[in-house]
């Protein structure tokens, strides 16, 4: 029986909604990296969705991962571990 | 250029509020189309509609009653006439919405998709009689009207079909 990642041959991502859309309109994530970016974006105020696409996949949507800043991220983690020191 | 079996289908508009929903009896306006996606199965029982006509408010309405993203644009514009061209006409809305900043929906899950994965996703096969929804803007079409067909098997030798019903109004 022909699964969902066969299907993806034909570039099409099926939305928790329902709604069929193009591939390259999201990005494809591992989960430790679907987790750091949950984090930035709450910490940057940036909306950003995650759907389980399998137990270790996950994808956003470009438009809005693109828009999280992953720079300052090893700023961030600096700045956390010296405030831990003191 | 397919050749379809059709059926058009008549609201009002008015009927819905901002979220597409009905004032009357708060059902969504995507139910409303499940509800026709019955009805053409009824109408021609071995058929399954596979595709969606409607002009761009009632995409809008459709978007809005499907709680979609706001960036989201429901349904493919017909470059190529007034009925589908499953080979050029996605060919041309996928490199518009290449670089769009706005998600083309193609389409949505049929009413008939029952078999899913564990992860929410339909399980397709060749051998399905169901597929989704493709959504397709028509903007000479009315407010308040969209149409559902499926190709006709094997055209070559068939005339397009339009069933001339009575135009029927829903209730």
């Amino acid at each position: 029986m022909e699964t969902k990642q066969e299907n993806s041959e034909w570039g099409l991502v099926h939305t928790p909604n329902g709604e069929w859309i193009y591939d390259f309109n999201v990005v494809y994530v591992p989960k430790v990296m679907a987790g750091l970016a949950k984090v930035l974006a709450k910490k940057q105020n940036r909306k950003l969705t995650v759907h389980k696409e399998s137990d270790d996949l996950f994808w956003c949507y470009k438009h809005e991962f693109e828009a999280i800043d992953f720079d300052n991220f090893g700023a961030l983690a600096t700045k956390r571990n010296n405030e831990q020191k003191k | 250029m397919e050749k379809e079996l059709s059926e058009r289908y008549h609201f009002n508009p008015a009927d819905f509020d901002e979220n597409g929903c009905r004032l009357t009896d708060g059902k969504t306006f995507r139910d409303v189309v499940k509800d026709l996606e019955h009805s053409f199965h009824k109408a021609h029982t071995t058929e399954y509609a596979l595709n969606m006509y409607a002009n761009a408010q009632t995409m809008r309405l459709l978007a809005l009653s499907n709680n979609a993203e706001p960036f989201m644009i429901y349904g493919m514009d017909l470059h190529l006439g007034h009925v589908f061209d499953p080979e050029g006409d996605p060919y041309i809305n996928k490199s518009i919405d290449e670089y769009s900043e706005n998600v083309l929906v193609y389409g949505i899950d049929s009413v008939y998709m029952t078999d899913f994965d564990e992860y929410g996703n339909p399980i397709l096969t060749e051998d399905s009689e169901v597929f989704p929804l493709t959504l397709l803007v028509d903007n000479t079409m009315r407010d308040g009207e969209l149409r559902l067909s499926t190709p006709t098997i094997d055209g070559d030798e068939s005339e397009p079909v339009t069933n001339d019903v009575p135009q029927k109004e829903y209730v």
